[in-house]
């Protein structure tokens, strides 16, 4: 659980992690030299704009003259194109590679989504992968981008300043880069700190969300217990802590600047005081005092970059780690290596499980040595209570999961010497909760099968009686259903993706039942569709409702992985076991209930 | 209610000035220090600094107003933060402790989603306008309130050539920002739409990997991407012209200024120093005036937001009042309906309703769906409004405040909140100070201790996103598990045991009656097996009340009540006889 705890801070470097993202940044070889180039024009014309005012400050003010003026007011235009050009051209490439990243990582992770067994999304929650693929991505993209023309800048910048105050005087240089050593280890440490405590008041952040959001949901609850001043006690607490890290935070990063600034007017000074005598003995120009004193104000810049950006790549390491997990995760199950998938045969519907054991976690097995013959066409119930084995055969049958031992075989072969589109081409899955994808009710029927045709997709919807409601909605097929199929009833999507299993038209058929309440005249329209469908294909259902029940014809009793009774509903009945029991239970509460809806 | 901050605001925002100030002074020095010749000449400082008369002050001045303004920049930023922080806290809890009081009706319709962001990104935005931008804002107005005076006061003729091109940047700024918003949402959205795709897959991979379609999934997620990608490099190109351009404005500012000062120093107008000076307070001036657009762009989506936040605060709330109004009682719990009938939206709910129900009774309700069942028990919890008249023990509901009714009725809901807490917390939610036992105790009433001590981590196990998800039965037998902590004279359970099954059922409400002091109790349910030993059994249709009795008495009526019974009949007679 503890990897899924936000926000570990590594303070180690970690080579291994970069090297990793290297295949990455790879397409984007050139894109990267060229920023580069181009950081360190700017940096070197950044630094230039001072030495034009020495320049001018030697050649045209102190002298009083305007001769050469021209070639000065070109070559100050030059560079302040050049710096327009460059400026362009930074952010346009950075942006490139930015976005190229960011773009290229989530592709990797869904890629890789796609292709990871049920175990992964069992054993990881739906938010950490989300995370992943939007906020770690986003991340490293822009380290990646920006961090470069951040640091390649304030390198160049840096280098370049030292070198023009070296050239132009070596020991009023040395004098004023005196405040250098003390400026970079303020910005280092600061910026550090500012790192994580901006992390933790986000952190804090998210838990007033959380609160908010527990306090709008539970506030029934909160108020028929009376409640109200606990909760409002506890939200307190949150704010205020919330409040404390953010003013701390504020204290802190309200400091650095000032701190920054005082050592390079520290510098400034340093620079006239000895400057100023050198200029009166004629060793240094006035223009090179003035360079100097703008230099000294120009160099706090490049060294706050370089320190946050090696803060925030840091940080990007967690990111980087928790993305290359996901990107390199292997899949549980997977197509045996040289499968021929060339020339495969129908799917005809025998299905035999044969010794089969399995569990979820090592030591906890669902199945044990799980037998299980069903002829080509027979439609099974499984009927059982919650951990009795009923969804663990179905994931079996549809190879989400593979046995720990024995065998699952469709038409006599193992489920493992097929491919895995082999399989699910071919078997029609209806969840319990019904599953839809953002687009149009046609494309979502369409779902079941790419190729069909509008007028299949129709009569798709038709066979499950869906075509009324259907036609209701504002623009019929092709109304829009919203992220998830959002703007559907629930009985309305159960229509829906009944009808997508039917355009499959799979000579498998696995149902997951809905227990959720739907009106009992959308319930027996669902009821007619599933009869529908169950005719003359070997089918499995889980099932709550009791008419599904009655007309199966093999009804399987599970308990703790094991059949207790098997036989059709009349066989059970009469045996007057536990089937009975839960059938007459059920059948009165189906039919009180019944009888109040009236 | 943020009127306390206003006086550490405004010496905020009074150091910021102090600080612009004290920030334009040293070029003024580095001016005297250049043109005496380096100390050599006479000294051209204005009044206020004529003190300074030697090239070492001069230094050591500089410095210090360096050192001051930056001491003053600290107070300021650390001053508006601190004071948006609190208020932001303030706003914070008061719309908590709103929304923990709105009525029933409000919450009942309550858009979460809309309602947490507006609690949350909207007060941040508000946040982010105290603390950073309006200070943003009054500083550089300040800044060019200051400094421009004070340059057209030392060289007015060359004062008019750091003047042309700041407008343009400004109007060039604002435009671009309020322009590119567009861009901003287009981007927004797309990511709004990627993420959506990536949550279905997420949610559905079941259906995804049995039909057979990554592929698909593939094609969709990367179309979308690659639509991202490119909106989003379209944004940002906006940006690089953007920049490019405010860039070269910018430097032809200074470059005209510069042009200006050599050829007045060439007429002899002006000193080198000047020129210099000149130089540094145009650069004061122009680089704030870039990001000035974007500020004032954001003020917009503040005023947006301040409407937002209020909405929210405007929503009806109802007053939970004292403790105790009658104070003593003891409270037995006979319930007497008079005439109570109850309108919503011009629709009739219930009506006339008469019946008394004695202490210590077990009242049971059955109607139909929609006949107004919830509504009535809501009532006894003073949850919604009424006309006619409701006593408890002979007092009317309305006269006892809403805190102590609810102490004394308990209404346990069909679908309860549990909170991302223990189990254990979770029971002892509605006790000022829980005991372990009483936590126990009350579990084992509810029939939910064996269950809880299942767990691996029994009462400590977490609930909740990062814990352990109930299935519907065991959140019912933990919302009763809450009423039973403490002692209430009425229970009442709306369809709150419609998710365990019949014999839990039977189990829990023989632990009820168990109880020393076993106090009304009112429960809705569908089973006839729990409504056919209560005293009483209620039943309503359409907002009326149409019968009363026991169970052998409704038996032999006809009606709701019977036709139920029948069930039972018809049951056993196909299988049993």
């Amino acid at each position: 659980m503890s990897d899924w705890e936000d926000e570990a801070f590594q303070t180690r470097w970690n080579w291994k992690l970069w090297k990793g993202l290297l295949r990455f940044t790879k397409p984007y070889t050139k894109h990267l030299v060229a920023l580069g180039l181009v950081m360190l024009a700017v940096g070197a014309i950044d630094t230039s704009f001072p030495y034009l005012t020495k320049v001018a400050v030697d050649t045209f003010l102190v002298p009083r003259s305007m001769k050469g003026i021209e070639g000065f007011l070109a070559l100050y235009g030059g560079a302040m194109l050049a710096q327009c050009a460059l400026v362009w051209s930074l952010i346009w490439v950075a942006g490139w590679i930015e976005q190229g990243l960011i773009h290229d990582l989530r592709q990797a992770g869904f890629d890789r989504l796609m292709d990871l067994s049920f175990s992964y999304y069992d054993k990881t929650p739906g938010g950490w992968i989300l995370a992943r693929l939007t906020s770690d991505a986003t991340r490293l993209g822009q380290v990646i981008s920006w961090g470069i023309v951040d640091m390649v800048w304030g390198a160049a910048m840096m280098l370049a300043i030292t070198i023009v105050l070296f050239v132009l005087n070596p020991l009023l240089a040395a004098i004023t880069l005196s405040v250098l050593p003390p400026l970079a280890w303020v910005s280092v440490v600061f910026q550090k700190t500012l790192l994580t405590w901006y992390r933790q008041v986000k952190k804090l952040g998210s838990e007033v969300s959380a609160a908010f959001s527990e306090g709008i949901q539970g506030a029934r609850s909160s108020k028929v217990l009376g409640r109200e001043d606990g909760n409002r006690r506890e939200f307190g607490v949150r704010a205020g802590n919330l409040r404390d890290a953010s003013v701390r935070s504020a204290w802190f990063g309200a400091l650095y600047l000032p701190v920054v600034l005082t050592l390079a007017s520290l510098g400034t000074a340093l620079a006239l005081s000895f400057g100023a005598p050198m200029v009166l003995a004629g060793a240094l120009s006035l223009g090179t005092l003035v360079a100097f004193a703008s230099y000294t104000v120009q160099f706090f810049e490049p060294v706050r970059e370089l320190a946050r950006v090696l803060g925030e790549l840091q940080q990007a390491q967690t990111s980087a780690e928790r993305l290359l997990a996901l990107v390199e995760a292997e899949p549980e199950i997977r197509d045996r290596p040289g499968l021929d998938t060339s020339n495969e045969p129908p799917l005809v519907g025998r299905v035999e499980f044969h010794e089969v054991s399995f569990s979820y976690v090592p030591g906890q097995p669902i199945l044990e040595r799980f037998q299980l013959v069903v002829e080509p066409g027979q439609s099974i119930a499984l009927v059982g209570e919650t951990g009795s084995g009923k969804s663990t055969i179905i994931n079996l049958l549809c190879r989400f999961y593979e046995p720990t031992s024995g065998q699952v075989l469709i038409d006599g072969v193992d489920t493992r010497d097929r491919s895995q589109h082999w399989l699910h081409s071919r078997l029609g899955y209806v969840l319990q909760t019904p599953q839809l994808f953002r687009g149009t009710v046609r494309d979502n029927i369409r779902y079941g099968r790419l190729t069909a045709t509008d007028a299949e997709v129709e009569e798709a919807a038709k066979q499950v009686s869906a075509t009324e409601f259907i036609q209701e909605l504002e623009k019929g097929f092709d109304t829009d259903i919203g992220e998830g199929g959002s703007r559907l009833s629930t009985g309305q999507k159960q229509l829906v993706s009944l009808a997508r299993a039917v355009l499959a038209d799979p000579a498998l058929f696995l149902l997951d039942e809905a227990t959720s309440s739907v009106d009992t005249e959308t319930e027996r329209l669902i009821q007619l569709a599933v009869e529908k469908l169950l005719h003359g294909r070997t089918s499995f259902l889980i099932a709550h409702r009791l008419s599904t029940v009655r007309g199966a014809d093999r009804i399987l009793l599970l308990e703790k992985g094991r059949i207790l009774e098997d036989g059709n509903h009349s066989e059970l009945m009469a045996r007057r076991g536990r089937y009975f029991e839960l059938y007459t239970e059920q059948f009165l509460d189906e039919r009180e209930k019944q009888e109040l809806e009236a | 209610m943020f009127r306390k901050y206003l006086p550490l605001y405004v010496a905020a925002l009074l150091a910021a000035a102090a600080g612009t100030i004290l920030s334009s002074l040293p070029p003024l020095l580095l001016r005297s220090i250049l043109d005496s010749g380096l100390g050599g000449a006479a000294w051209t400082l204005p009044g206020p600094l004529s003190w300074v008369n030697s090239i070492a002050w001069a230094i050591a001045c500089m410095f210090a107003f360096s050192f001051g303004a930056a001491g003053l920049n600290f107070l300021s930023g650390y001053g508006t933060q601190r004071v948006a922080e609190d208020a932001a806290k303030d706003l914070r809890n008061q719309l908590y402790g709103h929304l923990q009081l709105l009525t029933w009706d409000e919450l009942q319709k309550a858009p979460t989603g809309d309602w947490v962001q507006r609690c949350t990104s909207d007060v941040d935005t508000l946040r982010r306008l105290a603390g950073l931008q309006f200070p943003e804002l009054v500083n550089s107005s300040l800044q060019a309130l200051w400094i421009l005076p004070m340059l057209f006061a030392l060289e007015p003729r060359l004062a008019w050539f750091t003047v042309p091109l700041l407008p343009v940047v400004l109007i060039f700024s604002y435009a671009f920002f309020h322009q590119v918003e567009k861009a901003f949402k287009e981007s927004d959205e797309s990511e709004g739409r990627l993420s959506g795709i990536l949550q279905e897959n997420i949610t559905g991979v079941r259906v995804v990997k049995a039909f057979a379609r990554q592929d698909f999934e593939r094609q969709r997620f990367g179309a979308e991407n690659d639509h991202y990608r490119q909106v989003t490099r379209k944004l940002i190109n906006l940006f690089a012209y953007y920049w490019g351009l405010v860039n070269v404005l910018s430097l032809l500012q200074l470059g005209i200024v510069l042009t200006a000062g050599i050829v007045f120093v060439n007429a002899g107008l002006v000193t080198t120093g000047t020129v210099v000076m000149f130089m540094t307070l145009t650069g004061m001036l122009v680089w704030p005036i870039r990001q000035l657009g974007r500020v004032l762009t954001d003020l917009g989506k503040a005023k947006v937001s301040w409407t937002r936040v209020k909405e929210i605060l405007a929503k009806p709330t109802e007053e939970l009042g004292e403790r105790e109004v009658f104070p003593g009682t003891e409270w037995k719990g006979r319930l007497e309906f008079r005439n109570v009938s109850v309108h919503k939206e011009g629709r009739t709910i219930l009506e006339g309703l008469n019946f008394v129900i004695e202490a210590g009774q077990t009242a049971a309700l059955l109607g139909p769906t929609g006949s107004g069942k919830s509504t009535l028990v809501q009532l006894l919890a003073g949850l919604s409004p009424y006309e006619g008249e409701i006593l408890l023990d002979g007092r009317e509901l309305a006269t006892l405040s809403k805190r102590e009714l609810r102490s004394q009725v308990g209404l346990v809901l069909q679908e309860p909140w549990l909170f991302a807490k223990t189990i254990g917390d979770n029971i002892g939610l509605a006790h000022e100070t829980p005991h372990a036992d009483e936590i126990v105790h009350a579990a084992t009433l509810a029939r939910f201790h064996e269950g809880i001590t299942g767990f691996p981590e029994g009462y400590k196990t977490l609930l909740g996103e990062r814990g352990v998800t109930l299935s519907g039965g065991q959140r019912q037998r933990t919302a009763i598990a809450q009423m039973l902590v403490r002692p209430k004279p009425v229970l009442i359970f709306d369809d709150s045991l419609s998710a365990v099954d019949n014999h839990t059922d039977a189990q829990i409400r023989a632990s009820l009656a168990s109880r020393k002091s076993s106090g009304t109790i009112i429960l809705i349910s569908h089973r006839l097996s729990t409504l056919a030993q209560a005293d009483v059994i209620l039943v309503l249709e359409h907002g009326r009340l149409v019968q009363q009795g026991t169970h052998a008495e409704l038996a032999a009526q006809p009606g709701l009540y019977r036709r139920m019974a029948e069930l039972q009949n018809a049951l056993q007679k196909e299988w049993l006889l």
